[in-house]
């Protein structure tokens, strides 16, 4: 498995999955006009995980906003690691950051808790 | 709707206009808008918060506008545009833009379904959206009124303008955000 690096943008978030850490962590914003295109490397490399034995993995989430497009391929990345936990090759933890004054946040990260079966700490910072 | 540069400069003059646009809309041109805004926001020493919450609910409204782009048609009667101005006690953003006069009813329909709703209510028919928009791109239309009414905490005002248009009326939104969040 390789590791996955994007750079940030004004309008897409930052995407380090490191395979040798075990820590999946996107940061930053997430509003791009087409989101399909940007998630897409994203997918794809949660599917080879899925594929592949390697152990615990921890999703860390540090976004400070995105938009309602992304908002459906979060759920989408939200469930494929759902699938890669139940599937028996690796297992998933998700820890949400966000900033505890915002309230919109956390209960977006408390609505996706409650749609996925992964273990998820939502931490306000 | 007949906005001529002497109202705009009422407008900017009278009160507080933090950002006024017409034109076109693509996504450069909302990105700089929205840097241009948060700049302007942040210097102003407005809280936080309220910042983050302007920034969403704008960036919704002006990717909502990008989206349903206009046709050649539109673009000769009149230009989609924004505004942000500040009161004393909450932003108000407004947004303007053809829409063809087959989907009216719907837009009427889903705004006033949001208004209809209290906090718990849109909730639930936002997780609910969301869940049938993994479905169908079609039935998940909807989530950005719903989420811009959860964000703001307040009524989304519209109304529907004539234009010289056979096919086309001018829709307008105001949503408004509250300077003191509790």
């Amino acid at each position: 498995m390789e590791h996955l690096i994007i750079d940030k943008t004004d309008d897409t978030p930052s995407i380090d999955f490191n395979p040798t850490s075990r820590e999946l962590k996107i940061s930053g914003r997430s509003l791009p006009e087409d989101v399909t295109t940007f998630y897409a490397p994203v997918l794809e490399w949660l599917d080879e995980l899925e594929e592949t034995p390697v152990g615990e993995f921890k999703f860390i989430v540090n976004l400070e906003y995105f938009n309602t497009a992304s908002s459906k391929l979060i759920l989408d990345i939200l469930m494929r690691l759902e699938d890669i936990h139940t599937g028996g090759n690796n297992t998933i933890e998700i820890i949400w950051n966000y900033d505890k004054r915002d309230t919109d946040m956390e209960e977006a990260a408390e609505e996706y808790s409650e749609l996925v079966e992964v273990p998820f700490q939502i931490v306000g910072i | 709707m007949d906005t001529s540069l002497k109202q705009i400069h009422s407008i900017m003059n009278d009160e507080n206009a933090v950002l006024i646009y017409s034109g076109e809309f693509n996504q450069d041109i909302v990105k700089s808008m929205l840097s241009y805004t948060e700049g302007k926001l942040e210097s102003s020493g407005i809280d936080d918060l309220v910042r983050k919450k302007i920034f969403n609910v704008m960036v919704e409204q002006l990717q909502n506008i990008t989206k349903h782009q206009y046709t050649a048609e539109e673009k000769q009667v009149v230009q989609p545009c924004f505004i942000l101005i500040e009161q004393e006690n909450f932003y108000n953003l407004v947004t303007g833009n053809p829409i063809h006069i087959d989907t009216i009813q719907m837009v009427k329909d889903r705004i006033d379904q949001v208004n209809g709703l209290n906090a718990e209510e849109l909730k639930a028919l936002y997780k609910q959206a969301r869940l049938n928009s993994r479905i169908s791109e079609v039935g998940g239309a909807g989530l950005g009124f719903i989420d811009v009414a959860r964000k703001t905490e307040n009524k989304l005002e519209y109304a529907f303008f004539d234009i010289e248009s056979a096919n086309y009326k001018y829709f307008t939104l105001k949503t408004q955000i509250n300077k003191i969040i509790e």
